[in-house]
């Protein structure tokens, strides 16, 4: 009964947190990994488009092309990215690989994109993010008749009819209520 | 000249000992009472763990889906806005017509008006699955949609209900306050708050009198208002059964016709508990009767202008929907709410022997679950006939039969409705005390001048 209310520190625990710091030394101390720099090139030929990436990897003061590595490119959408290009785009032994880009993407309303190029899970390289922006997409210009005042329209674009209506009914309604408010003071203070 | 003064001092002997009568239901509760609150109060407490479960697990723990969205918890909520509609009827309607056999039953029926109200408000807010968002309806809410509009309408009626409950009760809470001794201190302290100084000087009664019309007047648009927008929330939706022109007086009617069976069930059980025989009698039943059948019939009139139509052309979707209820899953529900629910109370109150007390009250009853099974057949067959039928549905989509967690909430709103009228008849005098003083004074007056 007594044992019940020892308070006993919880050695599991303390003993796993410990393994966890060594793990995490260890993964940094013995990782192979080293950073990457990515350069890239917008081509635009009247045909087609293309983006020139070329990864390098940094040894030292030196860069040295990487060969047989996999680059994603993204484009950035409302809610998620949009993978562009072939499922693998492998570069050449210069470190270079050419991804085709479409041109029907629609951009902002001047037609930029944003892309995203990214080097994941490599086995020599850490992964790697650029973010770039171009004059590729399809200018999305903002339809003026969704903008009208309308039932189906926003909060700010209820037709002027309706507010002056639904306003005035309420104020009508509850000013009155207002006023047999006040009354019930001054029958208060008859 | 004698002759005359003794009459008077007769007449104010007899207002002495009406006030005292009536003043009786207002004192210390019997122990029935007590047993009542809390059976209403077991009720309560084990909806309110329903409702903890639904807001821990979310709406999952309802048998709502993609297909029915809106449940029991939408049905009650029309049922009980209709039932808030009797509050117009009775004090406004008639009392504007000056109907003068229906000033005792006007406290009754504003009270119920009351109380369906803010379960209706309460019930609607059970529905959503974010109530901590509730606010948000109103501060983001969009002008153009029918439920912003219901959400006003519903403030603004629950409003003008309780000041329409208020304001013919100063004169009685100052009976209370002036009268009622052997009361507990904080209930002395509420009459003497509630009574707002109220002394019968002739400028209070003017500015009561004024204020009451305006109210009488008022709450009738508003409470048509509720009901028909009420109605918009379903005809503004696109699902067979609710695109209608005819919604808004279907609702209005059938809202009126509920109002006056309720009204009818609560007079036997209030006469019947305050020992009120001498305020309501069986001639009250009787006339009450042949309102609740004017009213079913011009309900009837409507059931008919809305199944008929459809039912006569039997096109796609809406024909689906017509079959499921006059042969469907839900026939014995609709024969149930259309036969015993409408057209038997109406033959049955049609003749003299079926307004009596006890006999209208049982129609009453049918009546009332007619209306609440009704409200259930308009909104949950249509929604599970979308026009935009989902692909490889789950099978829950298709079939609604509520959970437990909403057969207790939806019970323990009831509950609430029947505790709110319950402390509200014990509270303050049923029979408008000062009006019925009044009145019997005028019939005697002239009774003495003729």
């Amino acid at each position: 009964m007594k044992n019940l209310f020892l308070i006993q520190p919880k050695y599991n625990l303390v003993r796993k947190f410990l393994l966890l710091i060594l793990l995490s030394c260890n993964c940094m101390a013995f990782s192979q990994k080293k950073s990457a720099e990515i350069r890239y090139r917008f081509i635009d030929d009247e045909s087609d488009k293309r983006v020139a990436i070329q990864v390098f990897q940094i040894e030292g003061t030196e860069l040295k092309a990487v060969e047989e590595l996999d680059v994603l490119l993204y484009v950035e959408r409302l809610f998620t990215n949009l993978p562009v290009g072939n499922l693998f785009n492998t570069t050449d032994e210069t470190g270079l690989v050419e991804i085709n880009f479409p041109s029907d993407l629609p951009g902002d309303s001047i037609g930029n994109l944003n892309l995203i190029i990214r080097i994941e899970d490599a086995e020599s390289i850490r992964d790697t993010s650029v973010y770039a922006k171009v004059k590729w997409g399809v200018p999305i210009l903002h339809d003026k008749t969704e903008e009208k005042r309308s039932l189906w329209a926003t909060r700010a674009n209820a037709p002027i009819s309706l507010i002056i209506l639904v306003n005035s009914l309420l104020l009508v309604v509850w000013g009155i209520i207002l006023y047999i408010c006040y009354e019930m003071y001054l029958i208060r203070k008859e | 000249m004698i002759n005359d003064s003794k009459i008077k001092q007769d007449i104010k002997s007899d207002d002495d000992k009406m006030i005292d009568k009536l003043l009786s239901t207002v004192k210390s509760p019997k122990a029935i009472f007590k047993i009542w609150i809390i059976v209403l109060l077991i009720i309560i407490g084990f909806g309110c763990f329903a409702y903890y479960r639904q807001l821990r697990f979310g709406l999952i723990v309802t048998s709502m889906r993609d297909y029915t969205s809106w449940g029991i918890y939408i049905s009650n909520f029309v049922f009980f806005v209709a039932v808030s509609l009797i509050g117009s009827l009775v004090s406004s309607i008639l009392k504007l017509a000056k109907v003068k056999w229906s000033y005792p039953l006007t406290r009754i029926s504003e009270i119920i008006a009351v109380a369906a109200i803010i379960c209706a408000a309460i019930i609607i807010i059970v529905d959503m699955g974010r109530p901590d968002r509730f606010l948000n309806v109103i501060f983001y809410g969009r002008i153009q949609s029918p439920i912003i509009w219901d959400v006003l309408v519903i403030m603004t009626y629950l409003v003008i209900s309780l000041l329409l409950l208020y304001l013919p009760l100063l004169p009685d809470i100052a009976l209370c306050r002036d009268r009622l001794k052997h009361i507990s201190v904080w209930r002395k302290k509420m009459y003497k708050i509630l009574a707002l100084n109220w002394q019968n000087k002739p400028g209070q009664l003017r500015r009561l009198k004024k204020t009451s019309t305006i109210l009488e007047i008022m709450v009738i648009p508003v409470a048509f208002a509720i009901h028909t927008i009420t109605s918009w929330l379903f005809a503004t939706t696109w699902r067979p059964g609710w695109d209608s022109t005819n919604l808004g007086p279907y609702f209005v009617s059938g809202a009126f016709m509920l109002g006056a069976a309720v009204i009818i069930i609560a007079m036997f059980f209030v006469r019947r508990s305050f020992n009120l025989q001498d305020f309501i009698s069986n001639d009250h039943f009787d006339k009450m009767g042949k309102i609740l059948v004017m009213l079913s019939l011009v309900y009837l009139y409507f059931n008919i202008n809305e199944y008929l139509g459809p039912a006569f052309k039997m096109v796609g979707v809406e024909g689906e929907h017509i079959t499921e209820l006059f042969s469907g899953d839900y026939a014995t529900m609709y024969w149930l709410v259309q036969i015993p629910g409408l057209m038997l109370p109406i033959l049955i109150m049609l003749f003299k022997r079926g307004r009596q007390p006890f006999i209208i009250m049982i129609v009453s009853f049918f009546v009332l679950m007619g209306a609440w099974f009704k409200r259930f057949l308009i909104v949950i067959p249509s929604l599970q006939h979308p026009y935009l039928p989902i692909q490889d549905v789950d099978e829950s989509y298709l079939h609604y039969y509520p959970t437990w967690e909403e057969w207790a909430i939806t019970l323990a709103s009831f509950a609430g409705v029947l505790l709110i009228i319950s402390l509200l008849l014990k509270l303050f005098p049923i029979i408008p005390i000062q009006e019925y003083i009044n009145q019997d004074k005028t019939n005697k007056e002239q009774t003495v001048e003729s």
